[in-house]
């Protein structure tokens, strides 16, 4: 089902065009911004350059399943789709894993030359490919925070404020655009507490600060925002199916 | 100009009753718009977190970048609350919405652009006034300026959003690139100067006006340019009448959806 996926997102040239340009443009604007700046140490420019590539690459690449699931919940389809012999969390999250595989693949390929071309440096393999690893999982792990908040409109009819306050929150307390040690140190301790930095400055900073022990440590902490993230999930699917055998959906 | 001025009394009437309907759904507004409110806020949050390490973006401050998103933030808000049916023009030309307002005696641009009114650009509103008050570049003397920078500022992103709406004529089913070029001049013009340079620059002040929305107008409150002024109400002129032959030329290839519907 994964692979279907991957081939049917193949076919819409238009949207990872329009994707990889915005991507582009981004990335564009933030190195200039990088050039611009004073740091103290002058490598610190290139590395921005990469880290800002990682956390845009795991965001852009994620899909919207939260809106199918929503849209399914309100129409009442999600009713039809239960009578399929295949779990619906399961469709739902093969059928984002192929969207979120191939935009990572597409853009993973368009970041390497071009990070490389605005920044002039590109980081040693190994280390590439570990940092893209642990991106994909961070993107996986986003999927099953969004097919979460997608249920909630089982509860709350809309889901969209909650998605609204999880992207924004992801954006500040994330470190998307510049990393947590730039923060104040107690924002910085309360985005220790909140998934938005194991998902987004944690695996991007392995371009900036690379061990075996870290890498380990990053992965620790996506399992186990995962593992929240499936929990929560499935609590709500199951709230969701009880009600529905209840009321007769 | 008798005619005028019952084609603008239209605009206006027009303009009352899409606000009218979007405010009526009331929780929707107010969390659109308190939401808009957030967003723009947890936006220029990564401005005050950089500036708190590094001290200027050459020669640009914390007051210029909250000068800078009062401008943008203002104009769009303005665009989406009051002409935000040109966001839907590519939409309406590739489904043949038109035809419901083709057939009016009245100025069909006016009436395209008055048509919708965006709930969150109140949110935008409401930021641009926050904005402008955290950089105290808002007083009595340069208040005239202020409002008449954010309004060109509007008027600028209008008559891109009509420009790219009208591609629908030529490339039909465009909405998404319309949009994605739309997107990418709002990114653009929400920050400073110094970060673009050579051909990008000369791009940015012509092809995509990102800097006659975010920077020029930005130089040009700090400055108290009357020269900045003038260039920035000319080429808003030259920008308007531009947007509106293109949209005329395109009209005449337009081809009715023969879409059945209903409307009152």
């Amino acid at each position: 089902m994964i692979f279907f996926s991957v081939v049917h997102n193949g076919n819409n040239r238009k949207e990872i065009i329009v994707r990889s340009l915005f991507f582009m443009v981004i990335l564009y604007i933030f190195s200039n911004l990088w050039k611009i700046t004073q740091f103290s140490n002058e490598a610190d420019h290139h590395l921005m350059v990469w880290y800002l590539a990682v956390t845009e690459l795991i965001m852009l690449s994620v899909p919207l399943v939260q809106v199918d699931i929503e849209n399914d919940i309100r129409s009442g389809d999600v009713v039809y789709q239960l009578l399929k012999p295949v779990n619906y969390l399961f469709l739902k999250l093969a059928d984002s894993l192929g969207a979120l595989i191939f935009r990572f693949l597409v853009l993973a390929v368009i970041t390497v030359p071009y990070c490389t071309y605005l920044s002039g440096f590109t980081p040693p393999p190994l280390l590439l490919a570990g940092t893209l690893l642990s991106a994909l999982i961070a993107g996986i792990v986003f999927v099953i925070f969004h097919m979460m908040i997608g249920l909630t409109a089982f509860k709350l009819q809309d889901s969209t404020p909650i998605f609204w306050v999880w992207q924004r929150s992801g954006f500040l307390f994330g470190g998307m655009l510049l990393p947590l040690d730039y923060y104040p140190w107690y924002l910085k301790a309360f985005c220790a507490f909140l998934p938005f930095s194991a998902l987004l400055y944690k695996p991007a900073n392995l371009i900036l600060h690379f061990s075996y022990l870290e890498y380990v440590s990053v992965l620790s902490g996506l399992l186990f925002w995962g593992a929240v993230g499936a929990i929560c999930m499935n609590s709500l699917y199951l709230s969701m199916l009880k009600s529905l055998r209840v009321n007769g959906g | 100009m008798g005619g005028k001025v019952s084609e603008f009394r239209t605009f206006i009437e027009s303009v009352k009753t899409s606000i009218k309907s979007s405010v009526s759904l009331r929780e929707s507004f107010i969390l659109q718009s308190f939401f808009m409110l957030v967003s723009n806020i947890i936006f220029f949050s990564f401005w005050l977190i950089y500036f708190s390490n590094f001290h200027s973006v050459k020669g640009w401050t914390i007051s210029d970048m909250a000068c800078l998103y009062g401008v943008v933030n203002g104009a769009y808000g303005l665009f989406s609350v009051f002409l935000g049916g040109s966001r839907f023009i590519a939409r309406m030309i590739f489904e043949g919405d038109l035809d419901s307002l083709i057939v009016k005696p009245k100025n069909l641009l006016l009436l395209i652009v008055g048509s919708k009114s965006v709930t969150s650009g109140w949110g935008d509103l409401i930021s641009s006034l926050a904005f402008f008050i955290f950089s105290g570049y808002l007083t009595l003397w340069n208040f005239p300026l202020i409002l008449i920078l954010v309004a060109t500022a509007c008027l600028t992103i209008t008559s891109f959003s009509i420009l790219m709406g009208s591609l629908a004529f030529w490339l039909g089913d465009s909405h998404v690139l319309s949009k994605q070029l739309f997107e990418f001049l709002l990114t653009f013009s929400n920050y400073p100067k110094s970060i673009y340079v050579g051909a990008v620059k000369f791009f940015l002040l012509t092809v995509l006006p990102s800097g006659f929305i975010g920077f020029i107008p930005i130089e040009t409150i700090k400055e108290f340019s009357i020269s900045g002024l003038l260039t920035i109400l000319l080429f808003t002129a030259f920008y308007c009448v531009l947007a509106i032959k293109i949209f005329h030329i395109g009209l005449k290839r337009y081809a009715s959806g023969n879409k059945p519907g209903f409307k009152v």
